[in-house]
């Protein structure tokens, strides 16, 4: 119930169900009351226009039109309802038929709908109306039967959506006739969708009818419904516009209102629309209001220029339901000139965001703050220009995570290389998709002219992966940012993509920042490491020094929490207890707190600076490098000891 | 005896897409296309063929009337072959059809090919005018709303959009015709409201006839507009510093198009059948007229005709929206089946 | 294969619904020019329209008023008749003597034809031998010549001699009606489908079927009605007829200058009456309601027919068919010039009684009837069909409208016969050429009595009244009809005044428009 109300909380959705009780109300009780005002002859009073006493003039009897627009609306619902009514019948049968009847016939009646739906109503309407002739009967078997390929199509894909589910299966398999699980389960669970497409339906047909009537093929005098009135008065038009326009605002109020109303329901009720028609409204988007975090500053780092990147006390806001959510809150680093950086942590600890962020793609609707953002000594907080564009676009290379969906599926693979040439570079078109062929080989694609004219879903996911490196390198990088570019592969793929990074890093001294939750990919290809957790840098140590010598507990647990080779198979895998933190809700104080070992009252308290120790290293925890027993660990660091 | 290796002949197939030219992907998809539309259209050749034997009692009688000389009405039997054998009927028909004899107009007896090429181009020039007037008018305004509402953008821009749109999309075209009509015929006098005289008087019906397909068009466009946006690609695009116009035009349009092209296809084809309600709106001399009249007076042969044109032309535009498709997509060449 | 019906549909004499321009009477109009002569713009182009397409335009094929609109342009007859006095004026034939069944014609010297060929005497001949054999079906046989007549011709004196079978008063009249076709057409009758050769003012020059005709003006002719010429300033030199259906935009049409003069009668006739447009009105019959005389309908039966006539208010139900504009029926043959002008209608027709209506329908106690009319008369046929239907079932008759288009209604009328009731107004201008509607023989028969009247004082009224010479037996053919009227075998209740309104020219409608009246004017 509470559903329907939400419907009515709308502003279309209040409007539409006033007007649909109105026009039913209407329908109800005008015969009852102005019957006899609209049939009053006065033919000394022909094609008179508005007045007082006749709002909408007269028609060529004398009667009154708003009097009869009025009294038509019963027969003009009525009509619609029952052309609806046949509609839905008729509907249901061919919708269940392939159900019932098994796959050949089935799959007959199925194409026989498909090919139906594809003719417009209006062509099967007309269609019918010869066979059943013109007048109020013969329309309302016309625009029924015209409607049933529509609710049948709905029908099969709702029946079918159901008889995949699981309990139908189990009642086929326990031998229950289909004709049983049919009106016990199936009819039940689809009556919902039916009957609001069905609202939808009803003010679909009463257009349609007043289009049959308006072109004299629906009802025929001396009965008149919207249509008729409509046929009568654009004949008069000139004369006497409002008896047109009467009978055409009836129409389009009523039809409007059947129609807003369906669709309101079924925005509210969750339902899809027949018709693949997007309804009200419907993408869901944020609301803003964003908050400007403010975060202790960090002390200031060495502008040096062989710096690639270097970034101090980023932070990168979103807007969210109820209230700012707060992805990265205030982390510096520098990446150095063929350095490889990794980032780590769980999902929700920031590090995709981060990347983003370094590579000015996190868009309009997040905030990005920092003391300092630099990349090749180009400021990345100023806003986007043609230089730093075409500066951006050679200079740094971006690797996501998923290769199946990263690439323009409508192009073929050599233009969109090509095209980063064309647009940064100033080549032509021939020689961009020259240098592009060329990046295609030195990633290793073989027979790059042919896989250069194919399209993307002819590439296998590795090969995919390696074209996106290949189109960073059609300018000449000194960064790549590359965002779990392995996660989506097989393992022996996995291994050709990370091989090719290491590749270009050693043999055009090209940066790299490699964002991962795989700790052991981070720590084969990285020099350094920063491990992230809820926004923050909580730990940067060398790669080497990751099994070994990390002191934040999250790290040793992230680091414990991987199998390899020696791990006790008898023994359960290791885990760390507990969740992420929900970015939008951090609590005070150190943000792992909850889950840590070592945690104190001092954790729970006060939020642990990031510490720079004299080997260059950091790291954010009031217990650093204690030792601790992580739960259910493996037998061999349990035996650790911190430096 | 081993070969070595340099003897073994690569996979001739693999990266060779062109390589056995009946397994290519185009030439697949335009056998079963071309495939779909023969069955098609033999289904609308029959259903039209059935049409007038599936009148309850004697189509002849119900032409001729209660009180029509027995001889009459067997004269009229004979001479429409309907006292032969339903096949026999449908292969005369069949026959007939191949060789462009649509019959005689009961009415008139005019033959029936007579008056169809006489008032097609009136709604082929309508239709055509109108389906280009949409297709102008929505892609680049679903688009411009795309990118204006995309994710967290023009709240109020997307309802102003969605709210005029949908209204415009439900109001049946023969109302808003009306309604131009009476605004610019009656009150402003500025355009001319029946007839296809002068330029100036297709205007009016050629607007009747696309506001509302434009209006449902540019909204399935912004839907899928800003659905696209939102897709990896885009952010490669995006990534690649490609200016926003590239982006959206060559990467994000063309794959909205092909998530919008199958229901835009079915928007055209009703269209197509709107010109029948818009022709009689504006006493536009064509078709939609004549298989109003037609049809109120009984006169079958043209009624079938014309049925057939306008099935044939709604099953064309699917066709040509399929090919569309697959050059937009060349995916949904093999997804197809 | 033709579907062999009785009377092809398409060549029955409907001299129509007066919602077209022309009827079944060939008028003249004076040779001067109308308004103020510095006005008159020479040449030109005259463009008019037509509400449907003539089909055939074979002259003599049929009677239907598009055909006939057009058929004037290219052909003329070899009498007429001056519109204001119903004097008969010269043709192709400059003079004419009328001595019981023989009537003596001398053509004009140097017709020529639209090929530059003569016309002559034996032509004139040769038309009146083709209409008047039965075997070529034309419907002017027995309408506008009388059957069994005869000609014979004299080229050196360019004489023409008809002697008729039996004396008829209006012969002359039916000969101003009778187009004449040269002897090219005469000898290539399918030609005639397509092209037009005859001796009028203008010529077919090229033709769109369902579109549009376009005429050229033919210089040197001279033999006019009552002498009308081509020389005359303010005539186009080239005539368009539009084929346009739908009146509003006819009416828009004229306003926007598209076309020179369009038949308007339905609202639209208002807002051009407003816009000051030049009207020429002439009256004709609007309201005729014809009852299905034969075996097998209810409406044989002439109690039932008098039910029916006194169920009906006829003055409420003239109101309506015209939008208050038109004034009760006068005669049967009203279109101008009438030959017989009078009234033998109102004393006639049976008055309402609604109660005696009942009894009466009690007693017979019929079936629903079939009740059809003409929808092109637009939303104002349609209300008076449902005020009419209303009328009846008050009296407990039960009727079914149903409203078809001209075409549909021919179909009925000649072809099916399935119909009860009928609005369908038949305009002539002389008694005589009803008598083949109103008796004699039926369809079956090979007639047009297509309803199947049957009434012998009519009949022996007529066969009276074609004895007396002239006008002179006016009143007996006046009185002729209203003995139908007082059994109600037919019943005229409505006359409109049809208005043909014409922009950038101006020109007369003695019943339809007179290609030689018309005058270009400045704008």
């Amino acid at each position: 119930m509470g559903r329907w109300r939400s419907v009515l909380r709308t502003p279309i959705g209040l409007t539409a169900s006033v007007l649909t009780v109105g026009v039913l109300l209407l329908a109800a009780l005008a015969p009852v009351m102005w019957t006899d005002d609209a049939n009053a002859v006065d033919t000394s009073n022909i094609l008179a226009g508005p007045s007082a006493q006749h709002w909408a003039g007269t028609d060529n009897l004398g009667r009154d039109i708003f009097f009869r627009t009025l009294v038509a609306t019963r027969l003009s619902v009525e009509l619609a309802l029952a052309a609806t009514a046949i509609g839905v019948v008729v509907g249901l049968l061919l919708g269940t038929a392939p159900f019932l009847l098994g796959r050949r016939s089935g799959r007959l009646v199925t194409a026989g709908v498909n090919i139906a739906v594809a003719f417009p109503g209006l062509l099967l309407a007309l269609f019918f109306a010869v066979v059943f002739g013109i007048g109020a009967t013969g329309a309302v078997l016309a625009i029924g039967l015209a409607g049933a390929p529509g609710f049948g199509r709905l029908t099969q894909t709702l029946v079918a959506g159901i008889a995949a589910r699981d309990f139908v299966s189990a009642a086929r398999l326990a031998g229950v006739g289909r004709v049983r699980i049919l009106f016990r389960h199936v009819l039940p669970n689809i009556a919902e969708p039916l009957v609001v497409n069905a609202t939808i339906g009803a003010g679909s047909a009463l257009l349609a009818f007043a289009g049959l009537s308006f072109l004299g093929l629906g009802v025929q005098q001396p009965a008149y419904d919207w249509g008729r009135l409509l046929f009568d008065g654009i004949q008069v038009i000139y004369v006497n516009p409002a008896a047109a326009l009467a009978p055409g605002i009836a129409v389009l109020i009523a039809g409007l209102a059947l129609n807003l109303f369906g669709e309101s329901i079924a925005k509210g009720l969750g339902i899809g629309v027949a018709g693949g028609i997007p309804a009200l409204t419907d993408v869901p988007d944020l609301t803003r209001g964003a908050d400007r975090s403010t975060q202790s500053p960090e002390p200031a780092g060495n502008t040096d220029s062989h710096l690639v990147l270097d970034v101090r006390d980023l932070q990168v806001t979103f807007p969210g339901p109820s209230g700012p959510i707060r992805a990265v809150r205030g982390i510096s680093f520098t990446v150095g000139k063929g350095e490889a950086v990794g980032i780590v942590g769980e999902s929700g600890s920031g590090k995709s965001v981060t990347a983003l962020a370094v590579s000015h793609l996190v868009g309009d609707t997040g905030r990005v703050d920092a003391r300092r953002l630099d990349l090749l000594g180009t400021d990345l907080r100023d806003d986007e220009t043609t230089a730093t564009r075409h500066f951006l676009g050679t200079s740094l290379a971006m690797v996501f995570q998923d290769p199946m969906t990263s690439f323009n599926p409508t192009r073929r693979m050599g233009s969109q290389l090509a095209e980063v040439a064309r647009h940064h570079q100033g080549l032509d078109r021939r020689s961009a998709m020259e240098r592009a062929v060329g990046r295609l080989g030195a990633v290793r694609i073989p027979d790059p002219e042919q896989r250069a004219h194919q399209y993307p879903h002819e590439f296998s996911g590795g090969m995919r992966q390696r074209a996106m490196i290949g189109m960073g390198l059609m300018g000449s990088p000194s960064l790549i940012v590359a965002d779990e570019p392995t996660t989506a592969l097989d393992v022996t793929v996995q291994q050709q993509v990370l091989d090719l990074l290491r590749t270009i890093r050693t043999d055009d001294d090209v940066a790299l920042v490699l964002i991962s939750h795989d700790v052991t990919v981070v720590r084969e290809v990285c020099d350094r490491v920063l491990v992230m957790y809820a926004g923050r840098i909580v730990e940067d140590l060398p790669a080497g020094d990751l099994a070994t010598a990390a002191r934040h507990p999250y790290t040793r647990a992230l680091v414990a929490a991987v199998p390899d080779m020696e791990t006790d198979l008898d023994q359960p895998l290791a885990v760390i207890p507990g969740r992420p933190v929900d970015a939008a809700d951090v609590p005070a104080g150190c943000a792992f707190a909850a889950r840590c070992p070592l945690a104190s009252a001092r954790c729970r308290a006060e939020d642990p600076p990031l510490e720079t120790s004299a080997a260059g290293r950091r790291v954010a925890c009031w217990h650093a490098g204690e030792p601790m027993d992580v739960r259910i660990e493996s037998r061999r660091l349990a035996e650790v000891e911190a430096p | 005896m081993a070969l070595p290796s340099s003897a073994v002949a690569p996979d001739p197939t693999v990266g060779r897409p062109l390589a056995g030219i009946g397994t290519h992907p185009w030439v697949r998809f335009g056998v079963r296309r071309l495939g779909r539309l023969l069955v098609s259209l033999w289904v609308l050749v029959t259903a039209s063929f059935l049409m007038i034997h599936l009148i309850p009692g004697d189509p002849v009688r119900a032409a001729l009337g209660p009180t029509a000389p027995a001889a009459l009405v067997a004269a009229k039997r004979e001479a429409l072959g309907l006292n032969d054998p339903l096949a026999v009927q449908y292969l005369h028909y069949l026959q007939d059809l191949f060789t462009g004899d649509l019959g005689t107009s009961l009415i008139s007896q005019l033959p029936v090919s007579q008056v169809v090429a006489q008032r097609l181009p009136a709604t082929l020039q309508l239709a055509l005018l109108g389906f280009l007037v949409a297709v102008i008018v929505a892609v680049p305004l679903g688009v411009a709303m795309g990118v204006a509402t995309r994710r967290g953008h023009g709240r109020r821009t997307e309802l102003a959009f969605t709210t005029t749109s949908v209204v415009l999309g439900i109001i049946p075209d023969f109302l808003i015709g009306v309604l131009l009509v009476f605004v610019f015929g009656v009150s402003l006098g500025w355009l001319p409201v029946a007839g296809n005289d002068t330029p100036s008087a297709y205007v009016l019906p050629v607007l009747a006839l696309a506001i509302g397909p434009a209006a449902i068009l540019s909204r399935i466009i912004r839907v899928e507009m800003v659905s696209v946006l939102d897709a990896d690609f885009v952010r490669t695009a995006r990534a690649k510093r490609l200016p926003p116009r590239t982006v959206y035009v060559r990467h994000a349009l063309p794959n909205a198009l092909t998530a919008s092209l199958t229901l835009g296809g079915l928007i055209l084809g009703a269209l197509v059948a709107g010109t029948v309600l818009v022709e009689n709106v504006f006493a536009w001399p064509g078709l939609g007229s004549t298989i109003v009249q037609s049809i109120l007076n009984k006169d079958y042969p043209v009624v079938q005709a014309i049925v057939l044109v306008y099935g044939v032309g709604v099953l064309l535009i699917n066709t040509l929206v399929d090919v569309a498709l697959a050059v937009l997509d060349p995916r949904s060449m093999i997804r197809e089946g | 294969m033709k579907p062999t019906t009785r009377v092809s549909t398409a060549t029955v004499a409907l001299c129509a619904t007066t919602l077209l321009l022309a009827a079944c009477g060939g008028g003249s109009s004076s040779n001067a020019a109308k308004g103020d002569d510095s006005n008159v713009v020479d040449g030109g182009t005259f463009t008019m329209a037509l509400k449907s397409d003539p089909g055939n335009l074979d002259p003599q094929s049929s009677a239907q008023s598009a055909l006939f609109t057009v058929t004037q342009l290219a052909y003329d007859p070899l009498l007429s008749v001056a519109a204001d006095s119903g004097e008969i004026q010269s043709g192709l034939a400059t003079t004419w003597k009328e001595h019981g069944k023989k009537i003596t014609l001398t053509l004009a010297d140097g017709i020529t034809c639209s090929d530059g060929s003569d016309f002559t005497a034996s032509d004139a001949a040769a038309n009146i031998a083709y209409v008047a054999d039965p075997k070529n079906k034309s419907p002017f046989l027995g309408t506008y010549l009388p059957v069994g007549a005869k000609a014979t011709a004299d080229n050196a004196s360019r004489t023409l001699t008809i002697t008729l079978a039996s004396p008829a008063p209006f012969a002359l009249n039916g000969l101003a009606s009778l187009p004449m076709v040269c002897k090219k057409g005469m000898k290539d009758r399918k030609s005639l489908r397509s092209t037009t050769d005859g001796t009028g003012p203008y010529q077919l020059t090229e033709s769109a079927p369902g579109d549009h005709f376009t005429y050229q003006i033919r210089d040197g002719y001279a033999w006019g009605p009552n002498g009308a010429t081509t020389a005359t300033p303010g005539m186009p030199d080239q005539v368009v007829v539009k084929v346009v259906e739908n009146e509003s935009t006819a009416a828009n049409l004229l306003l926007s200058g598209g076309l020179n003069a369009a038949a308007v009668i339905g609202p639209d006739a208002t807002r051009l009456e407003k816009a000051g447009l030049f009207a020429a009105k002439t009256t004709a019959l609007i309201g005729e309601q014809w009852y299905n005389h034969a075996q097998g309908h209810a409406t044989s039966d002439p109690a039932l027919r008098m039910a029916l006539t006194q169920a009906l208010d006829l003055g409420q139900l003239e109101k309506v068919l015209t939008s208050g504009k038109g004034t009760p029926a006068t005669t049967l043959a009203a279109i101008e010039p009438v030959a017989c002008p009078g009234d033998s209608v109102s004393s006639a027709l049976p008055t309402q009684d609604v109660s005696a209506a009942k009894a009466a329908a009690k007693k017979a106690s019929p079936s629903t009837l079939t009740f059809i009319y003409d929808t092109s008369g637009g939303p104002a046929v349609a209300a008076a069909a449902e005020l009419a239907v209303q009328q009846w079932k008050a009296a407990g008759i039960d009727v079914k409208a149903k409203g078809q288009d001209e075409s549909a209604i021919n179909q009925l009328l000649f072809g099916t016969g399935d119909w009860d009731i009928a609005w369908v107004p038949l305009n002539v201008n002389a008694p005589d050429q009803l008598v083949p509607f109103l008796s004699g023989a039926g369809l079956a028969d090979g007639g047009t009595n297509f309803s199947a009247i049957d009434n012998k004082d009519y009949s022996t009224a007529v066969t009276k009244a074609s004895a007396m010479p002239g006008t002179s037996g006016c009143s007996t053919w006046l009185g002729a009809e209203s003995d139908l009227f007082k059994a109600a075998d037919i019943v005229p209740f409505a006359n409109s005044v049809v208005e043909t309104f014409g922009n950038g020219a101006e020109f007369e409608t003695p019943g339809q428009l007179v290609p030689t009246s018309i005058r270009m004017v400045a704008k």
